[in-house]
């Protein structure tokens, strides 16, 4: 029941919002209400989860192997859990403001079903469809403003991503013909029968796949102009939330295919450290906040790629909680640019210091834990390219902390403009305090990050579905 | 755990509450934040001769983040004590200062004069993180406050907001950030290898044997590299002249007490592991005896008041690290008592440098003089603290450089020689500094009128002296902190003990003492010889030092992001060719990853069955084909519905005619969309377009990408379908189950049944788009 | 058949791809459909076992073809069917604004609107570089 309450609420509400005029306010706080109660209803199942192991239940109730399962560890309540908060918060941070289309409410709720389905999926190919509806909410949210900007934006998010998702569609079908099924656990158990030629093939698609919706470098071209063309709240959605797709995918999947992911870490070092220097090196050079918040969002991906790379127990510690944290900066970040006002300036140092990983904010537990994984693995070379990387993510952060801030030709912050609705301040307030929190208290976010990534090594044992080896 | 009434939590508690009273205090009345700052500070000053007191240290222990197995662990040790006196008694005295100071220097600055409040928040925050720093034990919680160090520094420094201060800020928090990350990295190692965050643990794990092999070495090596930074050690030491753009007051915490202190700090905090290592106690020498005369040097030839004191300061950090490095009983006590010392008349003389700025309205050095006649109290404090620095005797300072030239003595020839020369730099710029402003004439005639001086800006000063003279009188107590710190850094067993007192005979010390005075009288009087030569050196460091390095570095970063970004990706045709290009380079690596034989690629047999699908997958391919030279929107529409539907018949051959069917359906519904899409545009948009020829280089492109995302496919694909699956699918299991779900079409019973979830996703992507396709096109009607 | 069903997947995501990277709008949404319909092919392709209709009753003794991927196709052409529908309608809606189907028109407006604003946003460059002593 648990696991499909917070399914079901943003669901309803979603469809029932599909008719309602969103754009007043009432209706937006309905949004608001559906996804608060899904995010309780994650907390609960988390709970439950922690208590009593993995939580998994077969759609209409048909034999383990026939219907869908819904399967549900700590990795996977945990990105549900990030995406639905960080939805809900771009959502009340515009219904705080005003909400410029009837179906942004709606709209949101779907991104927010799409994303909670395909944590809570056991199923390669119901994965896919959640996916595509929280990628096609997306589609629509890209183009929400309607300036021509952002219509832009929408068409090379659009494009861009269909290819990644029929990448990823192509995987899903030959996974199932190796290994006659579509239950991810099923599939993890068969695959290591499998030659290994195609299987590497399919998880070389599934990763371009998942490294277009991350923007890992190079396949990143498309983010920079999507992040800035869309709403802020907008971005903060695909920043914080919809881009966990990527990041719970690899994971996810790289559970599901171990000794593919091993041998695709020199890729995924590879990679990633190009992601961290490119992305940084780009982000110096931007005029723009929203640009630099984009390229950095390049180079951030990349630690979470490194992590990946390195692998076992701490690797995949610092993979989850890098990608915790950067959902959580971003999301703060891409929501306080446009503000202005009295407060403002304390939320953007504080989000910039998280973001370079100076304590006490979370950031620095993310850095930490990737510094970690490199020195226990003895990557000297990645130690000192993660160096580079941070040391570029200080200047950037801070050259755009000071011209915004501080840079008294452009002051802007006493006079002159007019500041920002007081209760959207409030909320990114909210939320830096929370990054504060998080760096001063960091044990739940660690203790998450630690149970996922023992789920990921230890799948839970249940029956193997009956199969004989047809060749036995 | 020890209770909370006790020394070490009372202590964290009251500084960490500081800032936050003072800014409370400060949104009732501006005027309320620093008394009731300077007060905490003031009992948490009391707290730490408390702490002191106790024969134990006072320690606290609670768990932080149990999953990492960290743990806020608190003592208040010697070397703490040391510290903790430093960070919250000169705390205290400048934020006096500042109480009176910064309102001014907002006068000055056309500011609003609230804006003292978030100045003492950060001042205290500096305070409390200091506090925090010196009692960690636990490496992280270390970090935790060493950073947060960096960060009250930062908006200190930048808190003036121009061009200059913000550049320094910049600097400051680029220069002690990044080089903050090399702690973090040396700390994580210490932890891969002994499993413990614990400084106490990891060091009694490593034992008194020498640092086992390079790597722990490379750590500590690490850690010592950013705790010199922050000390403003050559080569990282330029940040600190630049800091000096910050209000007075913040450049003489941060030189006395906080920023620069925190650094050497370090260094003992880890010296029980670094004196380990004989290399690493000579690159102390090497580069304390490079900022000793580096800084030295230049301090003669600044005209700046502040910028003489800033590398002043440079100069006696590298004295500390010197004596580290020297090590021995001598040169750690010494090391601490020489941090005592000079924190006090180190604060004193920015203060002073403070006032004179406030009072005369100028900052340089050859635009004031004779000022000792008109501010008789400040020369006279003054000139006790510059008597400090420069170790006359009856002064606090002569015992630093008497340990200083003992430690020298211990080691070698070579080190008693650097010894006299770098007191006798230190002579000459001292005097310099405080003969300039009190004694001589000023060389530009520009005795303007005096300010009067508020007594806040010279009282903080007189007690700051006075204390210099105290302890040289009775230098008792503060040897007795120096040498509990002292046996806290080499974690010795026994207490060291080293002595200081006056002895009027002919030892080694007392020459050495009286060469460097004399040496340094002679600077004094011979400045207009030398002086060329030191300014020569000095340029030679503007031309190629560190400093122009790092902005030259910083300028490039940002030259070569602004080339790189030329070639980023700006149109869609680049973005999606930049996906499939590296996807290719990928799928090409993975083939070869694999070992490319081992998967026989299998054409596979054609039956009887297999014709009529055969033959209509050859149509569905020549319509694709056909696509791409359709130059007709309409003929493009019939080829791609000529797809679709000779798709739909390779499906009702395959046995699918469930698929077939839909198929059918959606492609006839798609033709008319997309050529009811076509109707809606105006015919000279659709000509426009094609008329647009592709440029010639970007048409073999294109057919370069497809190609290549053809062959990616094939590979992917072929590769897979080459298999014949060993398992069975669990599409025998649906159609066994079937009956059950009372219906007889498998297909629609997976659809409808067993996998229905997929098909509630699917109708959901379809209502999402009808929603988005209604949004589109109801605000898209032309206008 | 092996290699045909490759070969044929091959070619529809080959040209799909090419004409993704037209100038024309129209163009490339034709190429989100043939890619859309590589993949559909290749799940077809990918059923496990061939056979007669997945209809009961089934003959006995007879192989069925696979049901799973007939399922799972038609989920497939269906949500593909959603997405390029959303496409067209946004295309329209580009040409409503931009009154042009043309990529290279698209990406000059780009341009424009980056150097608005970056005359309306500065950030950090200006004091990043060195503020002259």
């Amino acid at each position: 029941m648990l696991l499909v309450f917070p399914l079901a609420v943003t669901w309803l509400a979603a469809v029932i919002l599909a008719v309602l005029d969103g754009r007043r306010e009432r209706v937006g706080y309905v949004a608001v209400g559906a996804l608060a109660a899904s995010a309780i209803g994650l907390v609960a199942l988390m709970v439950d989860i922690l208590r009593d192991g993995v939580a998994q239940q077969v759609a209409g109730n048909w034999a383990y192997g026939v219907g869908i399962q819904l399967r549900a560890d700590v990795l996977d309540v945990t990105f549900a859990l990030l995406s639905v908060v960080v939805i809900l918060v771009a959502t009340v941070f515009e219904v705080l403001g005003r909400v410029r289309s009837r179906v942004f409410p709606a709209l949101a709720c779907f991104m927010a079903t799409g994303l909670i389905g395909l944590s809570l999926t056991g199923d390669a190919f119901n994965f896919y469809v959640f996916f595509e509806i929280a990628m096609i909410s997306a589609y629509v949210l890209a183009g929400y403003g309607e300036r021509t900007r952002q219509l832009r934006a929408a068409l090379i998010f659009i494009i861009v991503n269909l290819l990644g998702s029929v990448l990823f569609l192509i995987a899903i079908a030959g996974l199932y013909h190796l290994t006659g099924t579509l239950d991810m656990l099923e599939i993890s158990r068969r695959i290591p029968v499998v030659n290994e030629q195609p299987s590497i093939l399919l998880a070389t698609m599934i990763f371009v796949a998942f490294a277009v919706k991350l923007g890992i470098f190079p396949f990143h071209f498309w983010l920079a102009a999507v992040y800035t063309g869309t709403r802020p709240a907008v971005a903060a959605m695909l920043s914080g939330a919809l881009a966990n797709i990527g990041s719970y995918g690899l994971l996810r999947f790289g559970a599901t295919m171990p000794r593919e992911l091993e041998l695709g870490a020199p890729v995924l070092l590879t990679l990633g450290a190009a992601s961290i220097i490119y992305g940084g090196f780009q982000a110096i050079s931007c005029r723009s906040a929203t640009e630099v918040l984009a390229y950095s969002s390049i180079g951030q991906v990349g630690y979470i790629l490194i992590a990946l790379g390195i692998g076992g127990h701490v690797g995949l510690v610092a993979a989850v909680l890098f990608s915790i944290v950067n959902s959580i900066n971003k999301t703060l970040l891409f929501l306080a640019v446009p503000l202005r006002g009295w407060l403002v300036g304390a939320v953007m140092a504080i989000a910039a210091f998280s973001v370079a990983g100076v304590p006490p904010s979370s950031g620095f537990f993310g850095k930490m834990g990737v510094f970690r994984a490199a020195v226990a693995d003895d990557q000297p070379l990645v130690i000192a390219l993660i160096f580079i990387g941070s040391a570029l993510s200080f200047i950037y952060m801070f050259q755009l902390y000071n011209g915004r801030f501080w840079d008294i030709s452009a002051e802007e912050t006493r006079d002159g403009v007019v500041p920002s609705v007081l209760a959207r301040r409030g909320l990114v307030c909210l939320l830096a305090a929370f990054v504060i929190v998080i760096g001063v208290w960091p044990e739940p976010l660690l203790y998450l990050s630690e149970q996922a990534a023992y789920a990921i090594e230890n799948p839970i044992q249940t029956e193997p579905i009956p199969d004989q080896l047809a060749g036995d | 755990m020890a209770s909370l009434f006790s020394p070490a939590p009372l202590l964290l508690l009251v500084a960490l509450l500081a800032p936050l009273a003072a800014f409370a205090g400060g949104r009732i009345r501006p005027g309320l934040a620093a008394p009731v700052g300077g007060g905490m500070a003031l009992v948490a000053f009391a707290i730490t001769i408390w702490g002191a007191a106790l024969s134990d240290p006072d320690r606290v222990s609670v768990t932080w983040a149990g999953s990492w197995d960290l743990r806020f662990t608190f003592v208040l040790d010697g070397l703490a004590v040391v510290f903790a006196l430093l960070a919250t008694g000169i705390g205290a005295l400048v934020t006096a200062y500042s109480a009176r100071y910064i309102p001014l220097h907002l006068h000055h600055e056309h500011r609003d004069e609230r804006d003292v409040v978030p100045f003492l928040f950060y001042l205290l925050l500096f305070m409390a993180a200091m506090v925090g720093l010196v009692m960690a034990q636990d490496t992280i919680a270390l970090f935790l406050f060493w950073d947060l160090t960096a960060v009250a520094s930062f908006f200190l420094i930048g808190y003036d907001r121009n061009a200059r201060s913000v550049q320094a800020a910049l600097t400051a928090i680029v220069i002690t950030g990044v080089t903050a990350i090399l702690i973090l990295i040396g700390v994580i190692m210490l932890h891969d290898r002994y499993g413990s965050w614990d400084l106490p643990t990891i060091i009694a794990a490593v034992g008194e044997d020498g640092l086992p092999g390079g790597t722990i070495t490379l750590a500590v090596a690490l850690i010592l590299a950013g705790g010199l930074a922050k000390s403003a050690q050559v080569p990282f030491h330029f940040w600190l002249p630049q800091a000096m753009a910050a209000p007075t007051p913040v450049s003489s915490y941060l030189h006395s007490a906080a920023m620069v202190a925190a650094g050497v700090f370090l260094v003992g905090r880890f010296y029980p592991l670094a004196e380990q290592s004989d290399l690493l106690l000579w690159a102390l020498r090497v580069v304390g005896l490079a900022s000793m005369v580096v800084g030295g040097l230049v301090a003669l030839t600044r005209r700046h008041l502040k910028q003489i004191l800033a590398w002043s300061t440079i100069s006696q950090y590298g004295y500390v690290v010197l004596l580290f490095g020297l090590g021995g009983d001598y040169g750690v006590a010494g090391a601490c008592f020489y941090v005592m010392a000079h924190g006090l008349a180190k604060c004193a003389l920015f203060l002073t440098a403070g006032s004179v700025i406030e009072a005369a309205g100028t900052s340089y050095l050859d635009e004031v003089g004779g000022l000792a006649r008109r501010l008789p109290l400040l020369a006279v404090a003054s000139l006790a603290a510059a008597a400090t620095i420069v170790a006359l005797p009856l002064t606090l300072g002569f015992f630093k450089d008497e340990l200083f030239f003992a430690a020298a003595v211990e080691t070698g020839p070579f080190w008693v020689a650097a010894s006299v020369g770098g007191a006798a730099l230190t002579f000459a710029y001292i005097g310099r500094f405080w003969l300039g402003i009190f004694i001589r004439h000023p060389e530009r005639g520009r005795t303007a009128q005096l300010h009067p001086l508020s007594g806040l800006l010279v009282w903080p000063i007189v007690v700051l002296g006075a204390l210099g003279v105290a302890g040289g009188l009775f230098p008792g107590p503060i040897t007795g902190l120096a040498n509990e710190a002292a046996t806290v850094a080499r974690n010795a067993t026994a207490a060291i003990d080293v002595e200081t007192a006056y002895h009027l005979d002919t030892r080694p010390e007392n020459l050495m003492a009286l060469a460097a005075w004399a040496i340094g009288i002679v600077l004094i009087v011979s400045e207009r010889l030398w002086q060329p030569a030191v300014r020569a050196f000095s340029r030679l460091g503007d031309i190629a030092g560190p400093e122009r390095i790092y902005d030259g570095t910083l300028d490039r970063l940002n030259h070569w992001s602004d080339f790189v970004r030329q070639f980023e990706v700006r149109d869609l045709r680049s973005r999606v060719a930049s996906i499939l290009a590296p996807a290719g380079v990928l799928v090409a690596i993975g083939l070869i990853a694999s070992d490319p034989t081992n998967n026989a690629f299998r054409v596979g047999s054609v039956s009887g069955g297999d014709l009529l699908p055969l033959l209509m997958m050859i149509a569905t391919v020549i319509a694709a084909l056909t696509s791409t030279l359709a130059r007709d929107h309409f003929a493009l529409a019939l080829v791609l519905s000529g797809v679709g539907f000779s798709l739909a018949c390779v499906y009702a051959f395959s046995d699918a005619p469930n698929v077939a069917l839909v198929a059918v359906l959606i492609e006839t519904v798609f033709t008319v969309l997309f050529i009811a899409t076509l109707v809606l545009l105006p015919r000279w948009v659709l000509r426009d377009v094609n008329q647009e020829p592709d440029d010639h280089d970007h048409n073999g492109r294109d057919a370069f990408i497809g190609v290549i995302a053809g062959l990616l496919a094939l590979l992917v694909v072929w590769s897979t379908l080459s298999q014949s699956s060993v398992f069975t699918s669990v599409g025998d299991e649906f159609v066994a189950q079937t009956p059950d779900a009372h219906g007889g079409n498998v297909v629609s019973v997976i659809l409808a049944d067993f996998r229905g979830l997929d098909t509630l996703g699917e109708i959901t992507v379809i209502g999402i788009a009808l929603l988005g396709i209604a949004g589109l096109l109801y605000r898209g009607r032309l206008r | 058949m092996t290699l045909a069903y490759s070969l044929a997947v091959a070619i529809l995501f080959g040209t799909g791809a090419y004409m993704l990277l037209k100038h024309d709008l129209i163009r490339v949404a034709a190429g989100v459909v043939l890619v859309s319909n590589a993949a559909n092919l290749f799940i077809i392709a990918a059923g496990l076992s061939r056979g007669v209709v997945p209809i009961l009753p089934i003959p006995g003794g007879e192989r069925v073809a696979d049901p799973v991927v007939q399922a799972l196709v038609l989920t497939a052409i269906v949500i593909s069917f959603g997405v390029t529908a959303l496409l067209l309608s946004l295309i329209y809606r580009v040409y409503t604004t931009h009154l042009s189907l043309d990529l290279d028109d698209l990406s000059e407006a780009d341009e424009r609107d980056e150097s608005e604003q970056e005359l309306a946003q500065l950030t950090g460059r200006n004091v990043s570089r060195r503020a002259a002593p």
